[in-house]
């Protein structure tokens, strides 16, 4: 794979879940260094794109690749340790008794292999993924004791140490209030911009995406409706895809806001 | 005190209590840390049906309880995920299904059922050298497995599929945990019984729970508890002359509730009981 080669790929897929179909002949590119934005309503198969990229999902048509190999059964492992993903902060257990610095941990476990301890070099990663994203003071708190923002910034901390080559994040700013989801979006741009890492952000709000995304991807009922510049996204005509008969509203609600930020 | 070890079946139970209860409560930060307490009971009648299929098909119970085990623990995990349903609810399915057929095989056994209904209610004082031996070797067997395999399943039980996300081959260890759990259950029925043992697995575990934010230690803490658990109730039901099984669980309920009273969790309100 060279440099030019995308780092991920869709072509022509299309996904059933029984007869349900949930993408239907969708293809598109991830190149290397994109932030790519992934935006469309609920259930409009968001989740599903970033699930076959992880090899979950099996295509029913059409080809998946991620770093030029196909993402099939026996390739998965190897691909998905080049893969930081960070879920939907609901979906974890926060019960366990483990420690920040566990969870992190975590994203070391394929690296060091299975049945071998976390070395030096594990321990200096999960230090420096830490002190990355701000949380260095927590890491002996239970994972559990922390609040919805502060446990997301653990999860991509988890993700970070994996030092990925392509970042997937489903949705992760869905449970956070304002203040928490403006520092993680914030967060996520420092990180594409100091480590020209390949990141796909999957959300359903497009005025909470960061500016800093390089392009915007829209699905609609299971199809890629919209793939262009991010600014190109803030039309009526493409919002519509995503908010139906509220677009324009949305869209004033957007400008308004916009030129609220740029006022001293 | 001590001249109750002196007596050879005395050193077979305590040794069956220190594999046995050792074993059970490991297992059992695993199950209840997956909120899958089912696990022990069927197992458990899995392994009734497997020593009453033993003792009418003529072959040692022991080993057909370890064999029926074994293909439900190597089958509860993959239906579970392919039928889409929770694992609680194929343990459901695979426990009725396997108590409704040993109790009809039961009744086709021919004179007295000592030796199966020993199964259910546990008979840790007839307990046999060779049976110390298996608990032994699978205690040895836990131990390594867990240790050496600490951190992979330590991300299994944060999120499987996390774990998997981040190349770990999550399945594997899910399955593996049920499929020794099923060797564990099996092999400790004797100690207080296939009814009873659901007991071992999960106060233990739970207690140590109420008193650590550490997984390492929660599992020190359980197999401690675990052991502690059934030593007390080996030695109130010797010197009491009361069923040692019935007297494990009592010990181990009792440790738990020591454990929730005096739980340092109890006096924090974490963040995560804050904010929903």
């Amino acid at each position: 794979m060279n440099s030019a080669d995308p780092v991920a790929s869709l072509s022509r897929v299309s996904v059933r879940f029984g007869r349900h179909p949930a993408l239907r002949d969708v293809s598109l590119e991830l190149r290397p260094g994109d932030f790519v934005a992934l935006a469309g309503a609920n259930g409009s198969g968001k989740t599903t794109i970033l699930r076959l990229l992880l090899g979950f999902v099996r295509p029913a048509a059409g080809d998946v690749r991620v770093f030029g190999q196909p993402v099939a059964p026996g390739a998965l492992r190897a691909l998905r340790r080049r893969i930081g993903y960070v879920p939907q902060s609901p979906a974890v257990d926060v019960r366990l008794p483990l420690s920040v610095r566990d969870v992190v941990a975590i994203g070391r476990c394929a690296r060091t292999g299975p049945g071998r301890r976390l070395g030096r070099d594990d321990r200096a990663a999960i230090a420096a993924s830490l002190d990355a994203i701000g949380i260095a003071h927590l890491a002996d708190r239970p994972f559990g004791h922390l609040s919805g923002g502060e446990r997301q910034k653990a999860q991509i901390a988890r993700a970070l140490c994996q030092e990925p080559d392509l970042m997937l994040l489903d949705e992760p700013t869905s449970s956070l209030d304002l203040g928490a989801r403006c520092e993680c979006l914030d967060l996520l741009a420092r990180i594409h911009r100091d480590r020209a890492l390949t990141m796909l952000l999957v959300m359903h709000d497009i005025e909470a995406l960061p500016r800093a995304c390089t392009r915007a991807l829209v699905v609609d009922r299971g199809a890629l409706v919209f793939d262009a510049d991010f600014r190109g996204l803030l039309r009526a005509a493409n919002l519509r895809h995503i908010y139906r008969q509220n677009a324009p509203r949305v869209l004033r609600e957007l400008r308004l806001a916009e030129s609220q930020a740029e006022e001293p | 005190m001590i001249e109750w070890l002196q007596l050879g079946f005395m050193r077979n139970a305590a040794l069956a209590c220190l594999f046995g209860g050792a074993s059970l409560s490991i297992l059992g930060v695993c199950v209840t840390l997956m909120d899958i307490p089912f696990l022990g009971i069927s197992m458990s009648h899995s392994a009734l049906l497997g020593a009453i299929a033993g003792l009418l098909c003529g072959f040692d119970p022991l080993l057909g309880a370890i064999a029926a085990c074994a293909i439900s623990g190597v089958l509860i995990g993959p239906v579970a995920d392919r039928a889409g349903a929770s694992a609680n609810v194929i343990l459901g399915i695979v426990f009725s299904a396997t108590m409704g057929l040993a109790f009809l095989l039961l009744t086709r056994i021919p004179g007295p059922k000592t030796e199966a209904l020993n199964l259910i209610w546990g008979s840790i004082l007839t307990i046999s050298r060779r049976e110390v031996w298996l608990l032994g070797i699978i205690f040895a067997l836990t131990v390594l497995l867990l240790t050496v395999f600490f951190k992979e399943i330590a991300a299994v039980l944060f999120h499987r599929e996390i774990a998997a996300a981040s190349g770990i081959a999550a399945d594997l260890f899910h399955y593996g945990i049920i499929f020794v759990s099923g060797l564990i259950v099996s092999a400790s029925l004797d100690i207080v019984g296939g009814l009873l043992i659901f007991s071992l697995l999960v106060n233990p575990a739970s207690a140590a729970y109420q008193l650590t934010y550490r997984l390492p230690t929660m599992f020190l803490l359980a197999a401690l508890f675990g052991v502690a658990s059934c030593f007390a109730g080996l030695l109130v039901s010797y010197l009491l002359n009361v069923p040692t099984g019935a007297v494990i669980v009592l010990a181990s309920s009792t440790v738990f509730l020591l454990a929730f009273l005096f739980s340092p969790k109890r006096r924090q309100t974490p963040a995560s009981q804050e904010t929903p």
